[in-house]
């Protein structure tokens, strides 16, 4: 259960990007989140809300977006989704390679109002 | 009027600064560093206090820092066995972070050689936690036992997919189990092909000697 350690640092990061940005009242924040990424969605929506509490940010609306496990082909070069490196490539039927995306834990985008 | 500001930011970049000082002090020391992480049980201290007797007998230098969410029990385990042990007790929190990793090594100094051969961070008990917070390792090593479910890599991807190297653990109790090996491996491998694998034992030595050998391998030569 690190998901209130996670919302702390989105809260500070949000907060001090506002901050720079002019101020104002957070009206939304984009996440972006890997299936992969150790964060549990439905926990995270949880603690932002009790971290956001009090400050600019509460109410402000969490946008998720959730990556699924990404592979790129070795073969052909490929990019396919799957749930684990032993589905094949859909084009070549080769194994997966690395992964591309689905561990990320990023926030990509702040809306705020004056 | 609404305003969109770009971020582009990791949620975890200030602790990702934090872990990338203390790879630097890591270096400058001269040590390999492995961050074990697993369930609470598995076997962390176990294998570890196994581990640290074997690089000794090899001429090796070896330090620990253990992490606890209560006690500094594990930590008197290691200093028992004579090697510098820092304990970081994280009062609640689920894993260890760059932060709290840094301030061990700061007191842990000190009493370390002036090259040290290889640093061991003992996680605290937690498969899912401890595997987003880089704290400034080499490695992140998972651990499993065969008294833990055949699946358990594909229930816990992050750490499996983060992880180098995974310890299947306890394989003296697999007479007495109808746990399928194999079917671990496959499980760890689908998530993550490139993972070294060492099936061992901390009570009867199996599996032991490569898995210090391979550590050893990874430290450099700083005698
Ligand atoms: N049979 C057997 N038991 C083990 C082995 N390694 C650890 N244990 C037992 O597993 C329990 C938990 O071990 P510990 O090292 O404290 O686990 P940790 O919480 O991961 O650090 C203890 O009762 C150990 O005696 C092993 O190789 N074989
Ligand atoms: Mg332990
Ligand atoms: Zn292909």
């Amino acid at each position: 259960m690190h998901e209130m350690g996670i919302a702390t640092e989105i809260s500070r990061i949000v907060l001090e990007e506002a901050e720079r940005g002019g101020g104002g009242r957070v009206k939304s924040i984009s996440l972006t989140i890997g299936r992969w990424s150790g964060v549990e969605v439905e926990t995270l929506r949880f603690a932002m809300e009790v971290v956001a509490e009090d400050t600019s940010l509460a109410g402000a609306e969490l946008k998720i977006e959730v990556v699924e496990p990404t592979f790129k082909c070795a073969e052909c070069g490929k990019e396919f989704i799957a749930e684990s490196r032993l589905t094949p490539c859909p084009e070549c039927e080769s194994m997966a390679g690395d992964m591309v995306a689905g561990d990320e834990l990023a926030i990509k985008e702040i809306e705020v109002e004056d | 009027m609404t305003r969109e500001i770009k971020v582009e930011k990791r949620v975890l970049s200030r602790n990702d600064v934090v872990a990338t000082r203390n790879r630097v002090g890591f270096t400058e020391r001269g040590a390999y560093v492995v961050n074990m992480i697993s369930s609470p049980g598995t076997g962390k201290t176990t294998i570890l206090e196994a581990t640290l007797g074997r690089i000794v007998e090899a001429g090796r230098s070896v330090a620990v820092i253990e992490g606890d969410v209560q006690t500094e029990n594990d930590a008197v385990r290691v200093a028992a066995t004579g090697v510098p042990v820092e304990a970081v007790v994280t009062g609640g929190a689920c894993h260890l972070d760059a932060t709290m990793v840094g301030k061990a090594w700061q007191r842990l100094e000190p009493s370390l050689p002036a090259a040290l051969d290889i640093l061991i961070v003992e996680n605290v008990g937690n498969l899912v936690c401890p595997s987003a917070y880089d704290v400034g390792e080499d490695e992140k090593v998972a651990l499993v036992s065969v008294t833990e479910g055949e699946d358990k890599p594909l229930k816990y991807p992050a750490l499996f997919n983060a992880a180098t190297t995974c310890l299947v653990t306890k394989v003296d109790l697999l007479p007495y189990l109808e746990f399928d090996v194999e079917e671990l491996v496959k499980n760890a491998r689908a998530v993550n092909p490139a993972l070294n694998i060492f099936l061992l034992s901390a009570k009867s030595g199996e599996g032991m000697d490569e898995w210090v050998e391979y550590l050893i391998g990874k430290a450099k030569d700083n005698s």
